[in-house]
């Protein structure tokens, strides 16, 4: 059993496409994804284009004029305004110059042309105006002894909220990625799950063919076969969780333990699946890796690969679909060990997924146990 | 040794054995000859249990065969058609590895690798990987993982296509010892001249069927013709021809481009009286010869086709 | 035309192949475009968020927050049972939770707590429940600094002003972003991964073994092999385009086909078309086998995706990132696709702008080209 073992593992060490793929692919992308979102909670929006136009010369209308111009001022860049008429400003508005007109008259209003972040920020910004002019002038008619402190205090705008967990941790709004990316890199062991059925089914290989007719019983071969690809797809699997807590710096606390058990039966479902697949009838190479690689990128797609909240989306309209994919329920313990501190769903989580590695594992293993072929 | 009875394999419509009968004993190098898709290839793998068969039995040792008779198992070696080493191992590590499917003991398995290595003549390359061997190499480090175990019976599927002439002669001379140190030899080709070479009996398989077993003088001597005759460079006319074809003893005659081939029954004169015949008639000739049947006769004969396509 | 042929047989015997492909790309892009209208559309005014609210404190700042908050959206008052809030999270049922803590209301406004709120991870629609948040805490810090009482800052808050905003009605988009815009946003990773996977599939035929050194001793020349293949893969790239560009209208019908900026659509990603084909080009000349290539093509499609604001979108990418994307296509190919999206009307600099960016695209075009037209000749 030790010799088989040892070059099984040979065998797949030296099988770059086999062997390293399915753990480059994972370390590539969670870089990119890092740099991709590693700072969108702080993004840098751009500096916002804005056309102001001057209606009446009202005093309140001085008074945002000044506002703007504290804003625009201001290191954060936010906006940069220019005072223009009415015609030339709806122009570069259509054009695309500026994302919106303030029209500073005795009513305030904004008017864009389109939704977004900068929209969306120019709207803010004129509702804290206003909020604070109403404020101002409410507390000018009610309590005008209080209208110092009152000022004082709204030059002290803070953010009032502290984004938690449930369980008290912080959140990380981007880690969903990250959890998709760890359930597509533990399907991506349906590659290394290919090559061992290439290794143990006679009529795809004349190797296969040629170990199977020696003395070794052919469930040593198999069980080799299968542990090997297990436990070197699982350390794919841990390379890329120290790289994500270590070199990039995720925000991974959640119980390590866990965190291993949970990619070690996410690795046996993908190894398994790719035997189980491959080793069904008699199709060609290339559609066989079509199948799982269809199967891996739409599981993972599901469970948020691309788009993040892909997963909450079929949660609402067809629960069911999260209960029975594997990467969603791979990402999902993630969640609840890092996230929701939940438990609960954890080990239902879990127990789904040991449920069907066992039925992959052994359904894979009935498939390459049939010993005589229908055709070579 | 091996008792292969009624072997029947369908694949859909296609029958690939039909009712293949074989006995082979202990002590033989038995030959398998059959053109391509004739169902040699088909016959060793329902022989090894890699393939369901719809009808027959197959014993070997006086067992039945099944995938998990591994003591039958264990005193088999194969070499099958299709290369089957391990690209990602060295030529060393692949026969260790599957000498090590079959021998635990490490110690005897490091002798025996080291003899099939020698065996195979090998001894130059054992750090190389497969992909940089030659074609005859490769096939040499083929044989080499499927005898190194010292089986007592050796199943040989093509194990010479696409080598070069020296490799082949090599692997033949190899066979031979092999079978001299006692291991018996299921040997499968579509070259005449291999299986003439080294197979003490030889089945003739056509259309999934044996059609003639025996040792190769015992099959020549099953058919109708003694001798070939060919007379290079004679210009005949249809009548002559015909005149050729009455004489007594010769049974076919075929003429194209200016060569006579004559097919006789066994016979002294056989030579002498077309000679005769060419002389009265004033025809003038070049190269005659004559020419002993090949196994390609009596491929010819019992099933009506060449062997070599 | 033999090496034409050639190619087009060997994609004849692949079209089970490519249909497979076609089939699950077109299925991911098609949800995608789906699940980004839902969420996306009504970015601008955030919808109505379902916010679960714990009341602990029981006072009236939180029941003004909670009046305030309810205004724009939907709250289902809670308790603070974990266990129940975890299952609604997690269900959806709730996509915030606010917690105000008992005595929340005197450290809130006296000292400088901060209010806890739980979001799904990775919703934008969280980010402008926050904002609201802030607004109200900080007036009525305000207030009550000028001396309202809790109450009183609550109800004054209550009857604050509501800015108004216009849409200016440039064409047809009327302030939103229209679902085919998103539909095109994400052609570029369908034409990607579909071309990759197939022409690399075709062009592994072609690089087996023996045969490029027996194309290369053929009597034809290796530049109109190249020319001749280029030309396959350029059919093939032509006819998966026009299923895109069918099954936008499949989707969307008229109101695409009405819509001013359809021929834009359609060039922008027409200048796609020749990236991705000679991207695949490439990717299919460096690559032999069928598993490395599945290796190269997904990290390729979801990288670049990823980087130049197919999945996520350009604004909400950081200006670094964005920076380094100028370096790849793609991005400029979502350039114009988001330009083409928020003027439906495209005139003067709007038009300039957007052939630039197909110009662009078209140059990364021919300079992967000549990449894998030197990696071709080296390899052979």
């Amino acid at each position: 059993m030790l010799h088989l073992m040892k070059y099984d593992v040979k065998v797949k060490l030296h099988n770059f496409n086999r062997m390293f793929w399915p753990l480059l692919f994972p370390l590539i992308l969670a870089t990119l994804f890092y740099f991709a979102f590693g700072k969108m909670d702080e993004a840098d929006f751009e500096t916002v284009p804005v056309a102001v136009v001057e209606e009446t010369n009202s005093s309140g209308e001085k008074t945002f004029l000044d506002f703007l111009y504290t804003v625009e001022k201001d290191k954060s860049k936010l906006i940069k305004t220019e005072v223009m008429g009415e015609k030339q400003a709806v122009k570069a508005l259509k054009s695309g110059k500026v994302s919106g007109i303030y029209y500073a008259g005795e009513k305030l209003s904004l008017t864009v042309s389109g939704v977004g972040i900068k929209e969306s920020i120019l709207q803010s910004l004129l509702e804290s105006y206003e909020n604070g002019k109403n404020t101002i002038e409410n507390i000018a008619v009610n309590h005008p002894e209080g209208i110092q402190s009152a000022s004082e205090q709204m030059s002290d705008y803070r953010d009032m909220v502290k984004q938690v967990s449930l369980g008290g941790k912080t959140t990380d709004q981007t880690a969903q990625f990250f959890y998709a990316l760890i359930a597509m890199a533990c399907l991506y062991g349906c590659f290394s799950g290919y090559g061992t059925a290439l290794y143990l089914q006679a009529n795809l290989t004349a190797l296969a063919a040629r170990k199977c007719v020696t003395p070794t019983h052919k469930l040593k071969l198999i069980l080799s076969e299968m542990l090997t690809s297990f436990f070197m797809h699982f350390v794919d699997i841990v390379i890329l969780l120290i790289y994500l807590r270590y070199v990039l710096g995720m925000d991974f606390r959640g119980d390590i333990p866990r965190m291993l058990l949970v990619s070690f039966i996410g690795s046996m479902i993908g190894v398994s699946m790719g035997i189980f697949i491959s080793s069904i009838g008699k199709t060609r190479e290339g559609a066989k890796i079509g199948i799982l690689l269809g199967i891996s990128m739409v599981c993972s797609f599901l469970a948020g690969l691309m788009v993040s909240d892909m997963k909450d989306i079929v949660e609402r309209y067809c629960p069911i679909i999260n209960r029975i994919n594997p990467a969603a329920l791979i990402a999902d313990a993630f969640y609840c060990i890092n996230v929701y501190d939940d438990p609960a769903r954890f080990w239902r989580s879990l127990a789904i997924l040991t449920v069907m590695s066992v039925l992959l594992t052994l359904g894979s293993f009935f498939m390459v146990r049939r010993e005589r072929y229908d055709s070579i | 040794m091996i008792q292969i009875e009624n072997l029947v394999k369908r694949y859909g419509e296609l029958l690939a054995l039909d009712h293949l009968n074989l006995e082979i004993e202990e002590g033989e190098i038995f030959g398998l000859l059959g053109p391509n898709g004739s169902g040699k290839t088909t016959a060793i793998n329902c022989m090894l249990a890699l393939l369901k068969y719809d009808k027959g039995t197959v014993r070997i040792f006086g067992e039945e065969m099944s995938p998990d008779n591994y003591k039958v198992k264990q005193q088999i070696g194969i070499v099958l058609q299709n290369v089957a080493v391990f690209d990602e191992l060295t030529v060393y590590e692949n026969i260790d590895y599957f000498c090590g499917l079959y021998v635990k003991d490490k110690k005897e398995r490091k002798k025996l690798v080291d003899e099939a290595i020698h065996f195979a003549g090998l001894e130059e390359y054992t750090k190389m990987r497969p992909k940089k061997l030659s074609g005859g190499l490769l096939r040499r480090l083929n044989i080499a993982c499927g005898i190194a175990h010292k089986p007592r019976l050796i199943i040989m599927d093509e194990p010479t296509v696409a080598v070069d002439p020296q490799s082949r002669n090599r692997i033949l001379e190899g066979i031979k010892e092999l079978n001299r140190q006692g291991s018996t030899v299921i040997y499968t080709s579509h070259y005449m001249e291999e299986v003439e070479q080294i197979c003490t009996r030889i089945a003739v398989i056509d259309h999934g069927r044996s059609v003639a077993v025996g040792t190769k003088e015992e099959l020549k001597s099953m058919i109708k013709t003694g001798e070939t005759i060919t007379v290079e460079s004679v210009a005949l006319s249809d009548g002559q021809i015909a005149a050729v074809g009455a004489l007594p003893h010769v049974f076919d005659v075929k003429y194209k481009e200016q060569v006579l081939k004559v097919r006789c029954t066994r016979g002294k004169h056989n030579l002498m009286r077309i000679l005769s015949y060419l002389q009265e008639e004033e025809i003038s000739f070049g190269r005659v010869f004559s020419e002993l049947p090949t196994l390609n006769d009596v491929f010819l004969e019992i099933t009506g086709k060449e062997l070599r396509d | 035309m033999t090496v034409f042929k050639g190619y087009m047989k060997i994609t004849k015997q692949n079209i089970g192949l490519i249909i497979m492909y076609l089939a699950i790309f077109m299925g991911i892009t098609v949800m995608m475009q789906l699940s980004a209208k839902d969420q996306e559309t009504g970015g601008y005014r955030a919808e109505s968020v379902r916010i679960g609210f714990v009341d602990e404190d029981g006072g009236a700042l939180a029941k003004g927050l909670e009046e305030y908050l309810g205004k724009i959206h939907k709250i289902i008052p809670m308790d603070n049972n974990k266990g129940e809030l975890q299952e609604n999270l997690f269900y959806r049922n709730v996509e915030y939770i606010v917690k105000i803590p008992a005595g929340f209301e005197k450290r809130c406004l006296k000292g400088n707590e901060k209010l806890s709120v739980t979001k799904l991870p990775g919703s934008y629609t969280g980010f402008y429940v926050d904002q609201q948040i802030n607004s109200f805490v900080n007036s009525a810090k305000a207030y009550y600094a000028a001396g309202y009482t809790s109450e009183e800052a609550a109800e004054a808050i209550m009857e604050g002003p509501e800015p108004k905003v216009k849409m200016l009605d440039t064409g047809h988009t009327k302030g939103e972003t229209p679902g085919y815009a998103y539909y095109y946003r994400y052609i570029p990773y369908l034409l990607l991964s579909v071309l990759c996977y197939v022409l690399g599939n075709i062009l592994s035929a072609f690089h087996k073994g023996d045969v490029p050194k027996r194309m290369q001793a053929s009597p034809i020349s290796g530049q109109r092999q190249n020319l001749e293949a280029l030309l396959a893969a350029g059919v093939l790239g032509i006819v998966l385009w026009i299923i895109c560009i069918l099954g936008g209208i499949f989707f969307y019908g008229r109101e695409l086909l009405e819509s001013g900026g359809f021929v834009y659509y359609l060039l922008n990603s027409l200048t796609m078309l020749p990236v991705s084909l000679s991207l695949s080009y490439l990717v299919g000349i460096l690559t032999s086998n069928p598993e490395a290539l599945s290796g190269v093509v997904n990290t390729l499609s979801l990288g670049m995706c990823f980087l130049c604001g197919v999945f996520v979108p350009l604004d909400i990418l950081s200006t670094k990132v964005k920076t380094a994307a100028q370096f790849l296509p793609v991005y400029w190919y979502e350039k114009a696709n988001d330009t083409i999206a928020e003027f439906e009307n495209i005139t003067g600099g709007v038009k300039t702008e957007i052939w630039q960016a197909m110009g662009i695209q078209l140059v990364f075009a021919a300079a992967i080209l000549c990449v894998a037209m030197a990696v071709g000749k080296r390899k052979a």
